[in-house]
């Protein structure tokens, strides 16, 4: 109730500026994906089976390193601590733990494992996995519900973003990476001037991005999808957006707005933006989009024809 | 004074009858007449006494006996004269002798002396017809003038000399409730007024339709006159956010409509309206209250210890009611400001009934729109609220009044929202916010003899509560509500009253939910954190709710300054199942101008409706007890001041806390409560006149889940309040409220946890409420100007709340994973511009 009376008030609240959760400034854990093993495309194991479990991890660096200490358990388990299925500790780039679910009857009713755990960016994880120590210790607690398929109506494929188009600008949008390669070498990626206007993306899911499923009234219904959208320059309107159940489009599509970087953000000639796109479909499944684009300081002869085209559109 | 006529009726009486053949023989004659000695009751009466006068032959009456009387005050006062009449005694040939004679005493009022400009005489009562003596009348001239005076032993007072127009009169007595009258002078006519005031919580009751309450004998009872109600700075003029100023009263958080007495949880105290309990005090969450002011009595504050005539509630009670329309001729108001519009209109139907329609509406939707309209939020139905009185009162004979009032109130909000909360994504979609309830309620009240009166109140009407957001919350409660109210009050003996009622509410609702389960949300930060990620549950259930009780409460007068007062409220709570006994006493002792209280009782409050509901909350809860102890000195200081320190301490058992396993919520928590409360009241003198209120308390719970105790989530150590209003004359009015506070307690975020399914970050709390915003000041200013327009007035105000802009802090505001924190401001300056047209 508070939260909608104050809602109420919304043009009367004062606003506080930080950076926006959208915007990666430093190491972050982004999700969780999981893999069952023999059928990649699954995100819920059976019991018996083993699935991967793998943390999205990004930074303003490519591959940056952490270090981890993961356990599973049951959901009806007090405390991990006490009473792990399996665990694991590491160092590296790409935080995992392999899970072997266990047997029909060792699971009771439980509808999901409980994964908790600890990823440091930087220090070491200590042995409650709650927390990292050591100089500068820095990292994120974490919790994660591992869905299981005890019936095949829980069975649930990763989202399918294969069909999935992108426009910037209302321009198509190609695949790259301007932070790996750098923009000089693609010049088919979209250009913005560093001059902290609003540019315009549109995210367009494949007609099989969605699965049909039993909700817990018995119907068919459409997933939810949950679209977290991430960059590491400029500004994005908002770092969640959704695609409903009862959006019926054959290609349900979101749009945002996107705030190019100030000048003095460019450093040298121009500056390699990614966009990330971790999709969710509410049901334990995560597929990731990727695009690259470039800013750079002023328009210049240089541009290709395709970046004058997009720079047009967003004036 | 009046001056009786003699007549000497008959002379003589047979043996004294002069014959022709008789001696000569001379009847007496009065010398030395001696006024009758009557009291001012007896002034009015007018009528003859006849008297059988025996008279020695000295001349004195050595006897006197009533032949015709007629009553037996009258009469005694007519003997009582004649018995030191001196005459002149009879003759008989020159020689006096003893003779009898009739004689008739005369009482007629004096012809009321002659009046060059207008005249207001008045007169106060009691309920009980006691003269008031020295009670505080003022008189508010067309230009803003203020002329004071005391009531004498008869309870009179009169203004002389007075130009013609419309003034208002307002009374003030200690012991008992103030009033204000509107009175029409007219050049070369006097205006006799009569008043009579009621003890204490009671109405007054000074014109046709008036209304008697029953008597309040609380510990400690503050009172607004209504001058204040709509002339207090930082208000803007509405009458009910007057009672945050006053002691014991806590600072709501800004953009939260609450009241928080004495340390409690804003639903353990409530508003009643004539005794029906209101559901929403102000209009979202405390932009303006829910009633027009012009159309309140008054309001009165007892943050504890009060009578067994209200229950369910362990916090305080504020109480208010709706006056009686005016019925010497058509009035109107009209208040145009920024943020609503209101319109006033009374008028008198007969001689016996009077009529007051009063209506508002908000204007919030024109501009809202724009104000959202960069913000990604999509306007359904723009933020509106309206509200409405009806009252009809009717003195439907010298022993009956009826009064039939019809009130209610709308709030509404739809939104669009953006997914663009970065704590919580669930917040995003519909966002729905309404409000409503109408109610129709008959009063009657009824005076069977001098000893018995009763009050009896029928109301019922629709309420609804709805809101929406998103998939992840949602309720919509709607149905019906039946209140009944019915009081006797029996003057058993001079000292000794009885007050016996009962109080019976019933809800009929039915409830659709989805949305987390309840969760206690006071001592739990969590309650308020992100919805995305909680436990969902579905709700669609019917409920009907039967909350009766009766009360009796005994007033002794035990000697002339004590008094004492016994009570005991028996509820039936139907949803919990169960009956609560509350016996209360309450002392009060007067010595001179100085007033010693103390109160000890026991107070009972059911769960909240929804907190039982199977499937959302625990069917097994039981009602909150608390258990208050009030003591207190009240001094006053001539008609002009008055200081009070009060003492409290509560004990609460049985708090409702979130239960941690398969029952979401439980009786489980203690708490304490204790503080000081100061008051001092500068009643006018010249153009000034203010209070200065000051409170020292402490409020803690102990949840009993190992944590220990805490303090209350609104728990303020210093409140220190001082507001005043300056005539500057030519109608102008200066006021100003200064507030200091203690920053309400808040729980720091001590960090978070990633919930990697919903790419949230949720927070993890710190010691409950161990930190505290930073000390809250605001300074309010209101300037009026009034203009008298013959019969009418108009008047401009501007209302400036902060006028030094200090935001201060209101917790804390957190980035996206609540590793960084920045103070989050409180309300920035607010000025407020009307204009009201008075008729």
């Amino acid at each position: 109730m508070t939260k909608l009376l104050a809602l109420s008030l919304l043009p009367l609240s004062a606003c506080v500026e930080f950076d926006p959760g959208s915007l990666i400034t430093d190491t972050r854990v982004l999700g969780a994906t999981v893999q069952v093993e023999g059928d990649l495309e699954r995100a819920t194991p059976r019991p018996g089976e083993t699935a991967n479990l793998g943390f999205v991890i990004e930074g303003v660096v490519l591959e940056p390193v952490v270090s981890w200490s993961l356990a599973v358990c049951l959901p009806t388990s007090t405390t991990c601590a006490e009473a792990s299925l399996t665990s694991s500790t590491g160092r590296g780039s790409a935080p995992t733990l392999q899970v072997r679910v266990p047997a029909e009857s060792a699971l009771g009713d439980a509808r999901s494992l409980h994964i908790e755990g600890v990823i440091c960016m930087r220090g070491e994880p200590d042995a409650t996995r709650s927390r990292c120590v050591g100089d500068q210790a820095d990292g994120t607690p974490l919790v994660y519900e591992l869905a299981l398929a005890r019936r095949d109506d829980d069975e649930n494929l990763q989202p399918n973003v294969a069909q999935t188009r992108f426009r910037f600008d209302g321009q198509e949008w190609p695949e790259g990476d301007a932070l790996a390669q750098g923009c000089r070498a693609q010049p088919e990626l979209p250009q913005a001037l560093a001059d902290e206007k609003e540019h315009r993306i549109t995210i367009e899911l494949g007609p099989d991005a969605r699965e049909l499923y039993v909700g817990p009234d018995g119907e068919a219904m459409y997933e939810e999808l949950q679209l977290s959208t991430f960059v590491n320059a400029g500004e994005l309107e908002r770092q969640f957006s959704f695609v409903s159940a009862a959006d019926e489009r054959e290609r349900p599509a979101i749009e945002l707005k996107w705030t190019s970087p100030k000048r003095k953000r460019v450093e040298g000639n121009d500056l390699g933006v990614r966009l990330l796109v971790l999709v969710r479909d509410s049901r334990g499944g995560l597929s990731r989009l990727e695009r690259s684009l470039c800013t750079v300081r002023e328009a210049s002869g240089q541009l290709s024809a395709r970046a004058v085209r997009t720079l047009d559109a967003g004036d | 004074m009046r001056t009786p006529s003699i007549l000497l009726l008959l002379l003589c009486a047979l043996p004294l009858v002069a014959r022709a053949q008789d001696p000569v023989v001379s009847p007496p004659t009065l010398e030395t007449f001696v006024p009758a000695t009557l009291s001012e009751a007896d002034l009015t009466t007018s009528g003859a006494v006849d008297l059988l006068l025996s008279i020695d032959d000295s001349g004195h009456v050595t006897d006197a006996q009533v032949e015709q009387g007629i009553n037996a005050t009258l009469d005694a006062a007519a003997v009582e004269a004649a018995k030191k009449f001196v005459f002149k005694p009879a003759t008989r040939e020159g020689k006096p002798f003893s003779a009898r004679i009739r004689y008739r005493y005369l009482f007629e009022p004096l012809p009321p002396p002659p009046v060059v400009l207008g005249e207001l005489h008045g007169k106060l009562e009691t309920q009980a017809h006691a003269p008031l003596a020295g009670a505080d009348v003022r008189l508010e001239s067309p230009d803003g003038s203020v002329q004071a005076t005391l009531s004498d032993e008869q309870g009179r007072f009169r203004f002389l000399e007075l130009a013609e127009g419309p003034y208002t009169v307002l009374v003030d007595a200690l012991g008992q409730r103030p009033m204000v009258s509107s009175e029409q002078v007219t050049s070369g006519s006097r205006v006799e007024v009569s008043y009579v005031l009621a003890a204490l919580a009671i109405e007054a009751d000074y014109s046709a339709t008036a209304r008697v309450e029953t008597e309040a004998h609380e510990v400690v009872r503050r009172t607004i006159p209504r001058e204040d109600l709509i002339r207090t700075a930082g208000t803007r003029g509405d009458p009910l956010r007057v009672i945050e100023l006053l002691p014991g009263v806590a600072r709501a958080p800004a953009g939260e409509g609450m009241v928080l007495i004495r340390g409690s949880s804003p639903a353990d105290s409530q508003v009643f309206l004539g005794g029906m309990p209101i559901y929403n005090l102000y209009h979202f969450g405390g932009l303006t209250s829910f009633a027009n002011g012009f159309l309140l009595s008054g309001i009165d504050l007892y943050p504890g210890n009060f009578s067994a005539r209200y229950g369910r509630k362990t916090g305080g009670v504020v109480e208010t009611n709706f006056r009686d329309p005016r019925t010497d001729r058509l009035h109107g108001v009209l208040d145009l400001n920024m943020i609503d519009s209101s319109l006033l209109v009374e008028t008198p139907l007969g001689k016996k009934a009077a009529l007051a329609l009063a209506g508002r509406r908000s204007y919030l939707d024109a501009w809202y729109g724009a104000a959202v309209k960069n913000s990604g939020v999509s306007v359904s139905s723009a933020p509106v609220y309206y509200d409405y009185q009806a009252i009809l009162g009717w003195q439907a004979s010298s022993k009956d009044k009826v009064r039939l009032i019809g009130y209610g109130s709308f709030d509404e909000l739809a939104l669009g929202l953006p997914a663009d909360d970065e704590h919580d994504p669930s917040i995003r979609g519909k966002f729905v916010n309404r409000t409503a309830y109408h109610r129709a309620s008959l009063e009657w009240h009824r005076v069977w003899n001098d000893k018995l009166s009763s009050d009896l109140t029928v109301a019922s009407g629709p309420i609804q509560f709805k809101g929406a957001l998103g998939s992840a919350f949602g309720f919509d409660l709607h149905g019906y509500d039946f209140i009944l109210r019915d009081e006797l009050h029996w003057q058993m003996a001079s000292r000794l009253k009885l007050n016996i009622g009962i109080d019976a509410q019933i809800a009929k609702t039915e409830t659709k939910y989805f949305g987390p389960k309840a969760q206690q949300a006071e001592g739990d930060p969590s309650a308020a954190g992100p919805l995305a990620g909680r436990e969902s549950t579905r709700l669609d259930v019917d409920s009907l709710y039967a909350r009766p009780a009766a009360y009796a409460e005994l007033v002794a007068q035990v000697t002339q300054q004590l008094e004492l007062t016994a009570g005991t409220r028996v509820d039936y709570f139907s949803d919990a199942e169960t009956v609560t006994v509350d016996p209360r006493l309450n002392a009060r002792l007067t010595l001179g101008s100085t007033m010693l209280r103390a109160g000890v009782g026991l107070f009972s409050q059911p769960p909240d409706y929804t907190q039982t509901l199977k499937g959302y909350g625990s069917t097994s809860l039981g009602p909150v007890r608390a258990l208050h102890y009030g003591v207190g000195v009240q001094q006053s200081f001539g008609r002009h001041g008055q200081l009070s320190l009060d003492g409290f301490y509560k004990t609460l058992s049985n708090v409702v806390v979130n239960g941690g396993g398969s029952e979401p919520l439980v009786n489980r928590g203690i708490g304490r409560i204790y503080g000081l409360e100061a008051m001092g009241r500068l009643q006018p003198v010249g153009r000034l006149s203010g209070f200065f209120a000051y409170t020292l308390s402490r409020s803690e719970r102990n949840d009993k889940d190992g944590s220990g105790w805490r303090l209350f989530d609104y728990d303020q150590t210093h409140i220190l309040t001082a507001s005043g209003n300056l005539r500057l004359g030519q109608g102008w009015t200066l006021g100003s409220t200064f507030r200091l506070g203690s920053g309400n307690p808040s729980t720091p975020v001590s960090g978070s946890l990633y919930q990697a399914n919903l790419d949230v970050y949720l927070p993890t709390y710190g010691a409950t409420n161990s930190t505290r915003d930073s000390l809250f000041h605001r300074l309010d200013v209101r300037v009026e100007k009034r203009w008298a327009l013959g019969r009418g007035a108009l008047t401009w105000y501007l209302d400036v709340q902060n006028i030094y802009n200090h935001m201060g802090t209101q917790g804390f505001a957190y980035n996206y994973d609540y590793s960084r924190r920045k103070d989050a401001p409180g309300l920035p300056i607010l000025p407020s511009i009307g204009l009201r047209g008075e008729l």
